[in-house]
Protein backbone atom coordinates (compact mmCIF):
# COMPACT_ATOMS: atom_id res chain seq x y z
CA UNK A 1 0.00 0.00 0.00
CA UNK A 2 1.38 3.20 -1.03
CA UNK A 3 1.62 6.58 1.39
CA UNK A 4 3.46 8.94 -0.31
CA UNK A 5 -0.19 10.76 -2.29
CA UNK A 6 0.23 14.07 -2.91
CA UNK A 7 -0.85 15.79 0.18
CA UNK A 8 1.56 14.13 2.23
CA UNK A 9 4.75 14.86 -0.11
CA UNK A 10 3.94 18.06 -0.27
CA UNK A 11 3.37 18.23 3.80
CA UNK A 12 7.04 17.02 4.17
CA UNK A 13 7.98 19.26 0.94
CA UNK A 14 6.68 22.24 3.43
CA UNK A 15 8.17 20.41 6.59
CA UNK A 16 11.48 20.25 5.34
CA UNK A 17 11.35 24.36 4.05
CA UNK A 18 10.67 25.28 7.70
CA UNK A 19 13.87 22.81 8.53
CA UNK A 20 16.26 23.60 6.08
CA UNK A 21 14.95 27.76 4.78
CA UNK A 22 15.10 26.51 1.04
CA UNK A 23 13.60 24.91 -1.47
CA UNK A 24 16.27 23.16 -2.66
CA UNK A 25 17.63 21.78 0.64
CA UNK A 26 14.24 20.84 1.02
CA UNK A 27 13.71 18.59 -1.85
CA UNK A 28 17.08 17.02 -1.26
CA UNK A 29 16.27 16.37 2.39
CA UNK A 30 13.02 15.21 1.21
CA UNK A 31 14.51 12.64 -1.53
CA UNK A 32 17.39 11.52 1.14
CA UNK A 33 14.66 10.84 3.65
CA UNK A 34 12.37 8.45 1.12
CA UNK A 35 15.52 7.01 -0.31
CA UNK A 36 16.63 5.69 2.70
CA UNK A 37 13.33 4.78 4.22
CA UNK A 38 12.61 2.98 1.13
CA UNK A 39 15.73 0.98 1.39
CA UNK A 40 15.82 0.43 5.10
CA UNK A 41 11.61 -0.79 4.88
CA UNK A 42 11.64 -0.01 8.56
CA UNK A 43 8.79 -2.59 10.79
CA UNK A 44 6.32 -1.43 13.40
CA UNK A 45 6.35 1.99 12.51
CA UNK A 46 2.72 3.69 13.85
CA UNK A 47 3.18 6.92 11.78
CA UNK A 48 5.42 6.61 8.88
CA UNK A 49 5.15 10.34 8.22
CA UNK A 50 6.37 11.21 11.44
CA UNK A 51 9.43 9.15 11.18
CA UNK A 52 10.05 10.45 8.07
CA UNK A 53 10.34 13.79 9.30
CA UNK A 54 12.78 12.43 11.62
CA UNK A 55 14.79 11.32 8.64
CA UNK A 56 14.47 14.31 7.52
CA UNK A 57 15.84 15.95 10.79
CA UNK A 58 18.54 13.61 11.51
CA UNK A 59 20.25 13.81 7.94
CA UNK A 60 19.72 17.58 7.88
CA UNK A 61 21.45 18.45 11.15
CA UNK A 62 24.13 15.63 10.28
CA UNK A 63 25.13 17.80 6.79
CA UNK A 64 24.91 20.74 8.88
CA UNK A 65 27.92 18.75 11.57
CA UNK A 66 29.74 18.25 8.22
CA UNK A 67 29.90 21.91 7.37
CA UNK A 68 30.76 23.19 10.38
CA UNK A 69 27.46 25.64 10.27
CA UNK A 70 26.44 23.11 13.15
CA UNK A 71 28.70 25.21 15.86
CA UNK A 72 26.34 28.28 16.01
CA UNK A 73 23.29 25.95 16.26
CA UNK A 74 24.98 23.78 19.04
CA UNK A 75 26.10 26.97 20.93
CA UNK A 76 22.05 28.22 20.42
CA UNK A 77 20.86 24.40 21.70
CA UNK A 78 23.20 24.96 24.70
CA UNK A 79 21.94 28.21 25.82
CA UNK A 80 18.49 26.50 25.76
CA UNK A 81 19.87 24.23 28.56
CA UNK A 82 19.58 26.74 30.99
CA UNK A 83 15.45 26.10 31.03
CA UNK A 84 13.93 29.07 32.17
CA UNK A 85 10.99 28.66 34.88
CA UNK A 86 8.11 28.93 32.13
CA UNK A 87 4.65 27.20 33.10
CA UNK A 88 2.88 28.33 29.85
CA UNK A 89 4.29 29.84 27.05
CA UNK A 90 2.22 30.29 23.58
CA UNK A 91 2.45 31.95 20.31
CA UNK A 92 -1.00 32.23 20.16
CA UNK A 93 -1.19 35.93 20.93
CA UNK A 94 1.90 37.10 18.23
CA UNK A 95 -0.10 39.22 15.97
CA UNK A 96 1.62 39.41 12.40
CA UNK A 97 1.25 40.67 8.77
CA UNK A 98 2.47 38.60 5.94
CA UNK A 99 5.28 40.53 4.86
CA UNK A 100 6.88 41.24 8.26
CA UNK A 101 6.86 37.19 8.86
CA UNK A 102 8.83 36.63 5.56
CA UNK A 103 10.76 39.08 6.40
CA UNK A 104 11.83 37.33 9.77
CA UNK A 105 11.28 34.04 8.22
CA UNK A 106 15.22 33.88 6.81
CA UNK A 107 16.21 35.56 9.88
CA UNK A 108 15.39 32.57 12.45
CA UNK A 109 17.35 29.47 12.67
CA UNK A 110 16.92 26.10 11.83
CA UNK A 111 15.34 24.47 15.08
CA UNK A 112 12.73 28.37 15.37
CA UNK A 113 11.55 27.23 12.34
CA UNK A 114 10.78 24.22 12.76
CA UNK A 115 9.32 24.73 16.16
CA UNK A 116 6.98 27.39 14.46
CA UNK A 117 5.69 24.46 11.44
CA UNK A 118 5.23 21.91 14.43
CA UNK A 119 3.18 24.36 16.83
CA UNK A 120 1.41 26.96 13.77
CA UNK A 121 0.72 23.96 11.22
CA UNK A 122 0.09 20.81 12.86
CA UNK A 123 -0.66 22.35 15.94
CA UNK A 124 1.35 20.37 18.34
CA UNK A 125 1.02 21.22 21.81
CA UNK A 126 4.57 21.69 23.70
CA UNK A 127 4.37 18.72 25.48
CA UNK A 128 3.80 16.75 21.76
CA UNK A 129 6.84 19.06 20.06
CA UNK A 130 9.04 17.08 23.13
CA UNK A 131 7.74 13.89 22.43
CA UNK A 132 8.48 14.50 18.60
CA UNK A 133 11.95 16.28 19.46
CA UNK A 134 12.85 13.74 21.83
CA UNK A 135 13.66 16.67 24.32
CA UNK A 136 12.52 17.68 27.48
CA UNK A 137 9.30 19.82 27.33
CA UNK A 138 10.73 22.30 29.33
CA UNK A 139 13.59 23.26 26.81
CA UNK A 140 10.38 23.44 24.03
CA UNK A 141 8.91 26.05 26.16
CA UNK A 142 12.04 28.01 26.23
CA UNK A 143 12.33 27.80 22.41
CA UNK A 144 8.90 29.03 22.55
CA UNK A 145 9.58 32.00 24.93
CA UNK A 146 12.91 33.25 23.45
CA UNK A 147 10.78 32.76 19.75
CA UNK A 148 7.92 35.16 21.12
CA UNK A 149 10.74 37.50 22.42
CA UNK A 150 12.71 37.34 19.11
CA UNK A 151 9.61 37.70 16.68
CA UNK A 152 8.29 40.75 19.43
CA UNK A 153 11.83 42.48 19.26
CA UNK A 154 11.85 41.94 15.37
CA UNK A 155 8.15 43.17 15.23
CA UNK A 156 9.07 46.61 17.12
CA UNK A 157 11.97 47.53 15.10
CA UNK A 158 10.02 47.25 11.75
CA UNK A 159 6.78 49.19 13.09
CA UNK A 160 9.37 52.25 14.43
CA UNK A 161 11.27 51.75 11.06
CA UNK A 162 7.97 52.33 9.89
CA UNK A 163 6.38 55.21 12.04
CA UNK A 164 9.96 57.14 11.38
CA UNK A 165 9.88 57.17 7.87
CA UNK B 1 -3.20 43.41 7.84
CA UNK B 2 -2.03 41.63 10.83
CA UNK B 3 -3.22 38.25 11.50
CA UNK B 4 -1.80 35.27 14.20
CA UNK B 5 1.17 33.80 13.60
CA UNK B 6 -0.31 29.85 13.07
CA UNK B 7 -2.24 31.76 9.65
CA UNK B 8 0.85 33.49 8.80
CA UNK B 9 3.24 30.34 8.86
CA UNK B 10 0.33 28.13 7.21
CA UNK B 11 -0.07 30.45 4.69
CA UNK B 12 3.85 31.23 4.19
CA UNK B 13 4.40 27.45 3.89
CA UNK B 14 0.78 26.72 1.41
CA UNK B 15 3.10 29.34 -1.20
CA UNK B 16 5.44 26.09 -1.68
CA UNK B 17 4.43 22.97 -3.81
CA UNK B 18 6.13 20.41 -5.36
CA UNK B 19 5.74 20.35 -9.13
CA UNK B 20 4.15 17.31 -11.17
CA UNK B 21 7.25 16.21 -12.28
CA UNK B 22 8.47 15.79 -8.99
CA UNK B 23 5.82 14.47 -7.42
CA UNK B 24 5.74 11.62 -10.14
CA UNK B 25 9.38 11.04 -9.35
CA UNK B 26 8.82 10.74 -5.68
CA UNK B 27 6.03 8.02 -6.19
CA UNK B 28 8.08 6.10 -8.44
CA UNK B 29 10.96 6.09 -6.22
CA UNK B 30 8.34 4.63 -4.13
CA UNK B 31 6.47 2.26 -6.52
CA UNK B 32 9.90 0.90 -7.69
CA UNK B 33 10.07 -0.10 -4.17
CA UNK B 34 6.85 -1.73 -3.49
CA UNK B 35 7.42 -3.43 -6.89
CA UNK B 36 10.47 -5.37 -5.62
CA UNK B 37 9.47 -6.05 -2.83
CA UNK B 38 6.27 -8.03 -4.19
CA UNK B 39 8.25 -9.43 -6.78
CA UNK B 40 10.21 -11.55 -3.57
CA UNK B 41 7.55 -11.72 -1.17
CA UNK B 42 5.08 -13.70 -3.51
CA UNK B 43 7.94 -16.30 -3.86
CA UNK B 44 8.10 -16.20 -0.22
CA UNK B 45 4.77 -16.58 0.97
CA UNK B 46 3.82 -20.34 0.43
CA UNK B 47 5.30 -22.66 3.31
CA UNK B 48 6.29 -25.48 0.97
CA UNK B 49 8.59 -22.82 -1.27
CA UNK B 50 9.71 -21.54 2.58
CA UNK B 51 11.27 -24.98 3.15
CA UNK B 52 12.21 -25.80 -0.81
CA UNK B 53 14.03 -22.05 -0.83
CA UNK B 54 15.66 -22.91 2.65
CA UNK B 55 16.98 -26.25 1.75
CA UNK B 56 18.07 -24.79 -1.59
CA UNK B 57 19.87 -21.97 0.34
CA UNK B 58 21.99 -24.34 2.72
CA UNK B 59 22.85 -26.26 -0.46
CA UNK B 60 24.17 -22.61 -2.06
CA UNK B 61 25.26 -21.28 0.91
CA UNK B 62 27.73 -24.37 0.42
CA UNK B 63 28.15 -24.61 -3.76
CA UNK B 64 27.41 -21.42 -4.55
CA UNK B 65 28.66 -19.05 -1.86
CA UNK B 66 30.84 -16.90 -4.27
CA UNK B 67 29.33 -17.46 -7.34
CA UNK B 68 25.84 -15.76 -5.03
CA UNK B 69 28.41 -12.87 -3.88
CA UNK B 70 29.36 -12.09 -7.75
CA UNK B 71 25.52 -12.51 -8.39
CA UNK B 72 24.70 -9.47 -5.76
CA UNK B 73 27.91 -7.53 -6.94
CA UNK B 74 26.23 -7.72 -10.35
CA UNK B 75 23.16 -6.26 -9.09
CA UNK B 76 24.44 -3.49 -6.72
CA UNK B 77 26.66 -2.44 -9.84
CA UNK B 78 23.72 -2.30 -12.18
CA UNK B 79 21.26 -0.85 -9.29
CA UNK B 80 23.97 2.54 -9.15
CA UNK B 81 24.54 2.50 -13.24
CA UNK B 82 20.15 2.73 -13.49
CA UNK B 83 20.48 5.86 -10.57
CA UNK B 84 22.97 7.73 -12.50
CA UNK B 85 21.69 6.92 -15.82
CA UNK B 86 17.82 8.36 -14.60
CA UNK B 87 19.46 11.20 -13.36
CA UNK B 88 21.62 11.62 -16.16
CA UNK B 89 18.44 11.44 -18.54
CA UNK B 90 16.54 13.81 -16.25
CA UNK B 91 18.63 16.79 -16.98
CA UNK B 92 17.81 18.96 -13.89
CA UNK B 93 18.54 22.55 -13.99
CA UNK B 94 22.44 22.72 -13.77
CA UNK B 95 22.93 24.96 -9.81
CA UNK B 96 26.31 26.05 -11.14
CA UNK B 97 26.90 26.83 -14.61
CA UNK B 98 30.63 27.29 -15.48
CA UNK B 99 33.03 26.04 -17.87
CA UNK B 100 36.26 25.60 -15.49
CA UNK B 101 36.69 22.82 -13.23
CA UNK B 102 37.77 25.08 -10.15
CA UNK B 103 35.00 27.11 -10.12
CA UNK B 104 32.08 24.78 -10.47
CA UNK B 105 33.71 22.49 -7.48
CA UNK B 106 34.07 25.71 -5.12
CA UNK B 107 30.49 25.76 -5.17
CA UNK B 108 29.94 22.23 -3.92
CA UNK B 109 30.27 23.29 0.39
CA UNK B 110 28.21 20.85 1.00
CA UNK B 111 30.54 17.78 0.50
CA UNK B 112 32.65 16.19 2.44
CA UNK B 113 34.99 15.72 -0.45
CA UNK B 114 36.78 17.83 -2.86
CA UNK B 115 35.80 16.46 -6.63
CA UNK B 116 38.29 16.22 -9.09
CA UNK B 117 39.70 16.25 -12.58
CA UNK B 118 39.51 12.09 -13.41
CA UNK B 119 41.64 10.41 -15.64
CA UNK B 120 39.21 8.91 -17.73
CA UNK B 121 37.30 12.04 -18.53
CA UNK B 122 41.09 14.13 -19.92
CA UNK B 123 40.62 11.73 -22.85
CA UNK B 124 37.56 12.77 -23.93
CA UNK B 125 37.01 15.86 -26.29
CA UNK B 126 34.31 17.02 -23.93
CA UNK B 127 34.15 20.77 -22.14
CA UNK B 128 32.73 21.25 -18.40
CA UNK B 129 29.33 23.01 -18.68
CA UNK B 130 28.50 23.11 -15.30
CA UNK B 131 27.00 20.65 -12.26
CA UNK B 132 24.87 20.32 -9.40
CA UNK B 133 24.05 18.37 -6.18
CA UNK B 134 22.50 14.51 -6.29
CA UNK B 135 23.12 11.41 -4.58
CA UNK B 136 24.12 7.62 -5.29
CA UNK B 137 22.44 5.16 -3.05
CA UNK B 138 21.95 8.26 -0.83
CA UNK B 139 24.89 9.48 -0.30
CA UNK B 140 25.56 12.80 -1.23
CA UNK B 141 27.42 13.73 -4.40
CA UNK B 142 28.62 15.80 -7.43
CA UNK B 143 27.13 15.79 -11.04
CA UNK B 144 29.36 17.62 -13.41
CA UNK B 145 27.99 17.73 -16.66
CA UNK B 146 29.95 17.93 -19.87
CA UNK B 147 29.06 18.39 -23.66
CA UNK B 148 30.97 17.64 -27.23
CA UNK B 149 31.65 19.10 -30.48
CA UNK B 150 28.31 17.68 -31.51
CA UNK B 151 26.40 18.85 -28.74
CA UNK B 152 26.01 15.60 -26.70
CA UNK B 153 25.85 15.52 -23.10
CA UNK B 154 27.75 13.06 -20.85
CA UNK B 155 27.98 13.55 -16.79
CA UNK B 156 30.58 12.31 -14.30
CA UNK B 157 29.43 11.38 -11.60
CA UNK B 158 31.44 12.39 -8.27
CA UNK B 159 30.52 10.93 -4.67
CA UNK B 160 33.21 10.36 -1.07
CA UNK B 161 33.88 6.07 -1.66
CA UNK B 162 32.04 4.20 1.35
CA UNK B 163 32.50 0.55 1.38
CA UNK B 164 29.16 -0.46 2.67
CA UNK B 165 27.68 0.53 -1.13
CA UNK B 166 30.47 0.85 -3.52
CA UNK B 167 32.99 -1.79 -2.31
CA UNK B 168 32.17 -3.99 -5.48
CA UNK B 169 33.40 -1.23 -7.75
CA UNK B 170 37.19 -2.04 -9.57
CA UNK B 171 40.05 0.74 -8.25
CA UNK B 172 41.42 1.72 -11.71
CA UNK B 173 44.35 2.73 -9.38
CA UNK B 174 45.04 -1.16 -8.70
CA UNK B 175 45.26 -1.31 -12.36
CA UNK B 176 41.48 -2.51 -13.14
CA UNK B 177 39.53 -0.93 -15.67
CA UNK B 178 36.35 0.72 -14.82
CA UNK B 179 33.17 -1.42 -14.72
CA UNK B 180 31.01 -0.72 -17.89
CA UNK B 181 27.05 -1.07 -18.02
CA UNK B 182 24.58 -0.29 -20.08
CA UNK B 183 21.30 1.04 -19.10
CA UNK B 184 18.32 2.84 -21.30
CA UNK B 185 20.49 3.15 -23.56
CA UNK B 186 23.00 4.99 -21.68
CA UNK B 187 26.43 3.97 -21.14
CA UNK B 188 27.70 3.90 -18.18
CA UNK B 189 31.37 4.08 -16.40
CA UNK B 190 31.90 2.73 -13.01
CA UNK B 191 34.99 2.96 -11.40
CA UNK B 192 37.01 4.29 -7.56
CA UNK B 193 39.56 6.76 -8.18
CA UNK B 194 41.81 8.63 -5.73
CA UNK B 195 39.38 7.89 -2.89
CA UNK B 196 36.04 8.74 -5.05
CA UNK B 197 33.13 6.72 -6.35
CA UNK B 198 32.94 7.68 -9.74
CA UNK B 199 30.22 7.62 -12.52
CA UNK B 200 30.60 8.65 -16.27
CA UNK B 201 27.17 8.49 -18.30
CA UNK B 202 27.24 9.01 -21.62
CA UNK B 203 24.92 7.87 -24.47
CA UNK B 204 26.17 4.56 -26.50
CA UNK B 205 26.80 4.95 -29.76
Amino acid sequence: MTFLDKDTLNQLYRFGIALTGNEQDSQDVLQTAIERFLRNKPQNIAHNTAYLRTMMRNYWYDELRKQKHHQQHVQALTLEQDIISIHSQSLEDVYIDQQELQTHWANLQDNQRELLYLHCVLEYTAQEISDELNCPRGTVLARIHRLKKQLQKGLSTTESQGTGS
Amino acid sequence: MKKDIKSGVNDLLNNFELSESQLAEFCKLEKDSLLNQTNSNSLLKPKIWMSLLASFLVVGLFLGNALNSQLSDKQKIFEIAAEVSYNHLNLKPLEVAHNQLATVTDYFKRLDFNPLASSQVANLQTSLIGGRYCSIKGNIAAQLRMKDSQGRISTLFESRYNSQDFNMLPNIESGKNPKVVFVDGQQVSLWIEKGLVMALVSSSH
